[in-house]
């Protein structure tokens, strides 16, 4: 459970800097998509 | 980074997180218990985990319910929501528990036998997260779940499940499978250990019988599937209940299907096993939206469809087959069971008293034999 929570929470930290360095918005809109279900299962809740 | 691409990387954080936190509460409110309220004959309320410690404060730990008598004599265990998304297996279980009275031997039931699978649903399915029922003293509600144990609580699925002890292999989702786990493990997987723990409790038992429903497309539908060791009692149960002109059909547990309880139960505990099946439109592929008026009411326009075309094994016209009369008949084919295992064990009976009657609760539906919602 903590592995898989904490590879949740990696790849949710990624997304999250790549909302942040990439400079076109629609890439940030992607990334941001992508990061919502990962910090849920992060979070231990789906 | 230009200011207005910084300005947009804020604003889609912020969204983020705001739909994370939203649909994190949602989710997290799922693990809420839902209120099952021990009615007048419950004499002790005790934790699946008093049977198999290992189990104690896992998600998989969950009440066990006996109405017990001070006359000395058999012992029946009924099993709820072995698959959560079967809600009438858990709502005949829950009316036992807030109605049923023993004056000889003893009644135990598991209402929310895989309670893991109570806190999510079947991904890609749009569920319902729970309905309610209206009761005299008001609303109470209840989870529809799902059949399979909640990938937070036992993770990964393995690509093949070897069943243990047949080394039966299986599609790896069905290592979350209750019913595909038995006898279960001591040791291991989370499934696996509440399987062992319900095979030490059938182990007290001298008769357990299991509650499911499924899809009106399935062949083995409003039938008893039973364990040789349990044929005469479940045989004169269906005579019974045709009789009562409740149609029921009765299959024999096939000896190489492994992981089932009417095999399992049967095989290791020693218990009469057997397992309970009605229809239920919500569950099946034909259906439209799973919405209230389906998973309570088990109407569904193209389950109509599929009856007409012969599809079904089941019939199936505008009535469906409603959440109450679904109860009604597993119900119904537990007294039967009863008064089958009873006539066949004059030496050790068990006398229930108090249970919802089949008519009652078809034509009163479910509300009047629930109790009052808790305060909170």
């Amino acid at each position: 459970m903590l592995i898989y929570q904490g590879l949740a929470l990696l790849v949710a930290v990624m997304m999250a800097v790549v909302v942040w360095r990439e400079s076109d918005w629609r890439t940030q809109f992607f990334a941001a998509l992508i990061f919502i279900p990962f910090v849920l299962r992060a979070v231990g809740v789906k | 980074m230009s200011m207005a691409n910084k300005k947009s990387a804020l604003l889609l954080s912020v969204a983020a997180v705001v739909v994370s936190v939203t649909s994190g509460w949602i989710f997290q409110s799922m693990h809420e218990d839902e209120p099952i309220v021990s009615g007048a004959g419950v004499t002790a309320r005790r934790m699946l985990s008093e049977f198999e410690g290992n189990l104690k404060g896992s998600p998989g730990d969950t009440p066990v319910f006996e109405i017990g008598s001070d006359k000395a004599g058999g012992t029946i265990t009924i099993l709820g929501g072995t698959h959560p998304q079967e809600i009438a297996g858990m709502m005949a279980a829950v009316l036992l528990v807030e109605n049923a009275r023993a004056t000889q031997g003893k009644l135990v039931v598991v209402p929310q036998s895989n309670r893991s699978g109570f806190t999510h649903t079947d991904p890609m399915e749009a569920y319902l997260h729970s309905y309610e029922v209206d009761t005299p003293g008001g609303k109470r509600w209840f989870r529809v779940g799902m059949r399979l144990a909640n990938p937070v609580h036992q993770w990964p699925d393995p690509d093949i499940f070897i069943h243990y002890p047949s080394r039966e292999g299986m599609v790896g989702h069905e290592t979350r499978n209750l019913n595909r786990n038995h006898p279960g493990k001591k040791e291991g997987w989370l499934v696996g250990r509440v399987s062992y723990a319900l095979t030490q409790l059938a182990k007290t038992s001298s008769l357990i019988f299991d509650l499911h429903e499924a899809q009106p497309e399935y062949p083995v539908i409003n039938k008893l599937v039973s364990h040789e060791n349990a044929f005469e009692v479940s045989a004169t149960a269906q005579a019974m209940l045709q009789s009562r002109r409740i149609p029921m059909g009765l299959e024999k547990s096939p000896k190489n299907l492994h992981g089932l309880s009417h095999r399992e139960f049967g095989d290791h505990a020693k218990a009469l096993a057997i397992l309970a099946e009605s229809a239920n439109p919500a569950m099946g592929r034909f259906r439209g939206r799973t919405s209230e008026e389906l998973v309570v009411g088990g109407k569904d326009a193209n389950y109509v469809r599929a009856a007409q075309l012969g599809r079904l094994f089941v019939r199936f016209d505008e009535q469906g087959w409603p959440l109450n009369v679904r109860v009604a008949r597993h119900l119904a084919a537990i007294e039967e069971v009863i008064n089958a295992y009873n006539e066949l064990n004059p030496d050790k009976p068990v006398i229930i008293e108090n249970m919802p009657k089949y008519r009652d609760v078809v034509e009163k539906g479910l509300g009047p034999f629930l109790k009052p919602p808790p305060k909170a």
